[in-house]
């Protein structure tokens, strides 16, 4: 395995992600160090796998790897790697056939979990939603994405994403009661 | 921008985001695009190679069959002998001209018909 070491630790990102883009590994391993946080995590929050959230954090870096001459403005290089990661995670859902039954099987998984939400925490609770829903909050609540936003990247109607959106929190408010009122217990 | 959030969400979704340990996850992301490289580098080498050996078995007979036609697009249309005519009408009296002019009457014709612009 590769030892990796801290070349540009005071750099701003721009210039690291310039030098990625000439095909500077260093730069490139920086960056990945920079950014693995955040991907991993956003992988976590969709997936509900830990496994699964590492190797697509992985295919992402990869894919910025192999991409990121393509990326224009170095500043933009953030917003294109949160974008990225989606394309990511919806070509995993793609080619498991996740997204055309997803609804269907939500549903079923919610009507057995009605009964053991108590202590479900936010993993659990993600992924009693389906996928599009997930994602829609994933995006919304842990990206910061306005509705808007995620309309556009998504490629679906903002009327949609705001009853994905909607549906989805409601969901996951009733299934996080019990963590609620525990919290509310300790204050 | 966000709009109308939970705050319990915005919470739990805030408390969840962990900072992970870099050093492991980015060696392996090394380890992989290293593995890239080579797999690309040895997928390059074997078209090269892949090619090198066409162009070698395919020489000769690309060399005879580009020799054929262009004996083929050189054939006289008309006999006119030996004399100045001959020479003259040299650049026009053969099956290529006659191909290129075909060519261009045709689509002189059809950009007359359809009225669109045409280029050869």
């Amino acid at each position: 395995m590769h030892k990796t070491q801290d070349y540009y630790p005071n750099c701003p990102e721009a210039m690291i992600v310039s030098l990625a883009r000439t095909g500077d590994r260093s730069a490139f391993a920086d960056l990945v160090r920079r950014r693995q946080s955040s991907i991993r995590n956003l992988m976590r929050r969709c997936s509900g796998d830990i496994t699964l959230a590492e190797d697509l954090a992985q295919q992402v870096f990869i894919q910025v790897w192999l991409k990121i001459h393509t990326l224009k403005q170095a500043s933009a290089f953030s917003a294109w790697l949160k974008r990225l990661a989606i394309s990511v995670w919806l070509q995993y859902l793609r080619k498991n056939d996740a997204l055309r039954d997803a609804d269907a099987l939500a549903e079923t998984e919610l009507a057995h979990n009605d009964t053991t939400s108590e202590g479900m925490d936010l993993d659990q609770a993600l992924a009693a939603l389906s996928n599009p829903v997930r994602l829609c909050i994933v995006l919304a609540y842990h990206e910061g994405m306005s509705h808007g936003e995620i309309a556009d990247l998504m490629d679906m109607p903002l009327g949609t994403i705001k009853s994905h959106i909607k549906r989805g929190t409601e969901r996951l408010q009733q299934c996080l009661s019990a963590y609620q009122d525990h919290k509310e217990k300790l204050q | 921008m966000t709009e109308n959030q939970d705050l319990l969400l915005q919470t739990l979704f805030a408390e969840a985001q962990q900072d992970l340990s870099a050093e492991a996850f980015t060696a392996r992301v090394m380890t992989r695009t290293q593995i890239l490289r080579y797999r690309v580098a040895v997928g390059l080498i074997c078209v090269a190679l892949a090619l090198a050996i066409c162009a070698w078995l395919l020489a000769l007979p690309a060399q005879e069959i580009a020799q054929l036609i262009v004996q083929g697009l050189n054939t006289t249309l008309l006999d006119l002998g030996d004399g100045w005519p001959a020479w003259l009408l040299a650049p026009v009296n053969n099956i290529a001209s006659l191909f290129v002019l075909s060519l261009k009457g045709i689509l002189t014709i059809r950009k007359k018909i359809i009225g669109a612009s045409y280029k050869i």
